[in-house]
């Protein structure tokens, strides 16, 4: 028998042992073609999905089932523990809080004893003496509940009512708000009381903006509503967590520079250092005071809750009910609802979209190996 | 093969559909010779293929022609869709000792053609999975080198070396044979 002996006559040869399609089959595929490829056989393929997804799990070696149950069990316990750790890191924050707020050179007996376990009170809890080396003063303690202290969160609230109430007992109603202030321990920023007589025109109307400690600005607003009829009343409210964490981050740190400096400063022994040191010195103590302020007013805008009282006559309230700033108060509201919901539509969505893709990208790069090894 | 495919659309047949209509029809008997060569099995290969080409079709508008030829892209489709069916089937290690023969046997064939072609066929099936899949692209779907490295993901020389080493198999397995 002849054999190939040279690579063109077996080239010629390898060719010629092309397979060929049936010509059934080739009919068939462009009929199919001409078709656009119509998916086979789709419904008979979703009503065998089951059986064939048993029958891969079947054929899934029990190692494999015990390794994958091992890893998704790690990964949630790993999801679980991250979660619970970032809570706790959280609440730590919260409870470190107090000590920044006894910064100064000169209160250490109060930062020892803040740095105490259970000593520590919440920035809310204390009122801030936004003198430098001041120290602290307790104040009162902010009754349970308070909307700013709820969740070891530092949270800001404020509240708008609109009442609507005879026009002649504008001035009577007004009494009782800055009754109900006081009874509170409110503190009235600005009050202007119109009475309709002096206007000529019948019209009366009362504006308050005060500050209501928060531990009590619920009952205050309730007490505000009674006294009319309430035309809107509207309640925000903005977390100043973070901002409050950051700014006692960087106080510490100023604090520490601070602290450093003064250790220089003992040991400095030229007079041109000492100068150097002296300026530095000065320089991060008015850095401290800047941030002790603002920590100041973080706790107090927490402490003290804003609550802006309207009172409109009879004659005046129909026209007074809506202008523009009304309007733009309502269009921001609207606005910031559905940026809330948008970002927390994103931080659900995000995660998820992120594990799918990471998914996507394993099953991607096993089927990559998978196909690799079926032809090694 | 010389209907027009997409007849019976609706609308005129967009410039993606005419570029497909114009590949299957230049290629299907090669995406043929192709997948039955390296799985050497006619029912699977008829399979293989027209899942190849349904794939390629329902992706017909992501190929980009910048990317490389389309007869690479719907043969490295063709070359997944057979892989997959390896992997599958479990068939590695029945494929080496698959005594179905695939070829066609001629009517006319004289018994010294068809002893031939027998010592050709053992001779393809003792080569590697892997060298039977560049004969399979070269000399049964007749692709070129760059194409072959398009599909295989290697480079055109390390085609000519590997083509060159598994036809010296196949030769070396005929000069061997009895």
């Amino acid at each position: 028998m002849e054999r190939p002996k040279d690579d063109a006559k077996l080239i010629e040869e390898l060719r010629a042992q092309r397979p060929r399609p049936r010509d059934e089959f080739a009919a068939e595929l462009d009929e199919r073609a001409t078709a656009g490829f119509p998916r086979r056989g789709l419904l008979e393929s979703v009503a065998a999905a089951p059986a064939r997804v048993l029958a891969r799990m079947r054929a899934v070696p029990p190692r494999r089932v015990v390794l994958g149950a091992g890893a998704a069990s790690l990964t949630v316990l790993a999801v679980v523990a991250a979660f619970a750790l970032i809570g706790d890191n959280r609440s730590s924050e919260q409870l470190s809080g107090g000590n920044l707020l006894s910064l100064s050179e000169g209160d250490r007996a109060g930062e020892a004893a803040d740095e105490l376990p259970g000593v520590a009170a919440p920035l809310y809890g204390r009122a801030i003496s936004p003198a430098d080396g001041g120290g602290t003063q307790n104040s009162a303690p902010v009754p349970e509940g308070s909307a700013s202290a709820a969740g070891n969160r530092v949270v800001e609230r404020w509240s708008k009512v609109f009442i609507g109430a005879p026009a002649a007992d504008v001035p009577a109603v007004a009494s009782e708000v800055l009754a109900v202030a006081d009874g509170n321990d409110g503190i009235v920023m600005s009050s202007t009381v119109r009475e309709g007589d002096e206007a000529g025109d019948n019209l009366a109307d009362a504006n308050f903006e005060l500050l209501i400690p928060s531990g009590r600005v619920g009952e205050a607003v309730e007490s505000f509503s009674s006294l009319g009829d309430v035309i809107s009343r509207r309640d925000s409210t903005d977390d100043i967590t973070d901002l409050t964490t950051k700014s006692k981050g960087r106080a510490r740190e100023s604090r520490a520079r601070a602290e450093g400096l003064l250790a220089q400063l003992a040991e400095v022994t030229t007079d041109a250092g000492r100068k150097a040191i002296e300026s530095e010195l000065r320089q991060e103590r008015r850095e401290l005071t800047r941030l002790r302020a603002r920590l100041d007013r973080l706790g107090k805008r927490a402490r003290l809750s804003r609550v802006s009282v309207r009172i409109v006559g009879d004659g005046a309230s129909s026209g007074a009910r809506w202008g523009i700033g009304d309007a733009l108060d309502v269009a921001g509201h609207a606005l910031a609802v559905a940026a809330g919901v948008a970002i927390i539509g994103l931080a659900v969505i995000g995660p998820i979209a992120l594990l799918v893709l990471l998914a996507w990208l394993a099953r991607r790069a096993w089927l990559a190996l998978s196909r690799r090894r079926a032809l090694s | 093969m010389s209907q027009t495919l997409l007849a019976d659309a609706q609308e005129a047949p967009s410039d993606a559909d005419l570029a497909f209509d114009r590949l299957y029809r230049s290629s299907r008997d090669d995406v043929f010779a192709y997948v039955a060569g390296l799985l050497r099995d006619r029912p699977a290969a008829e399979e293989v293929t027209a899942t190849a080409f349904e794939r390629a079709y329902r992706k017909r508008s992501r190929f980009d022609p910048e990317r490389g030829e389309p007869r690479a892209w719907l043969f490295g489709i063709a070359r997944n869709a057979a892989l997959d069916e390896l992997r599958r089937r479990r068939r590695q290690a029945e494929l080496v000792e698959d005594s179905a023969d695939p070829l066609p046997a001629g009517s006319d064939d004289s018994a010294e053609s068809s002893a031939r072609r027998a010592m050709l066929s053992r001779a393809l099936a003792e080569l590697e999975p892997r060298e039977r899949e560049l004969i399979a692209l070269k000399f049964f779907a007749d692709l070129g080198n760059t194409e072959i490295g398009s599909v295989l993901g290697i480079s055109e020389s390390n085609v000519g070396t590997r083509l060159h080493r598994a036809v010296a198999k196949v030769r070396e397995a005929c000069d061997g044979a009895p």
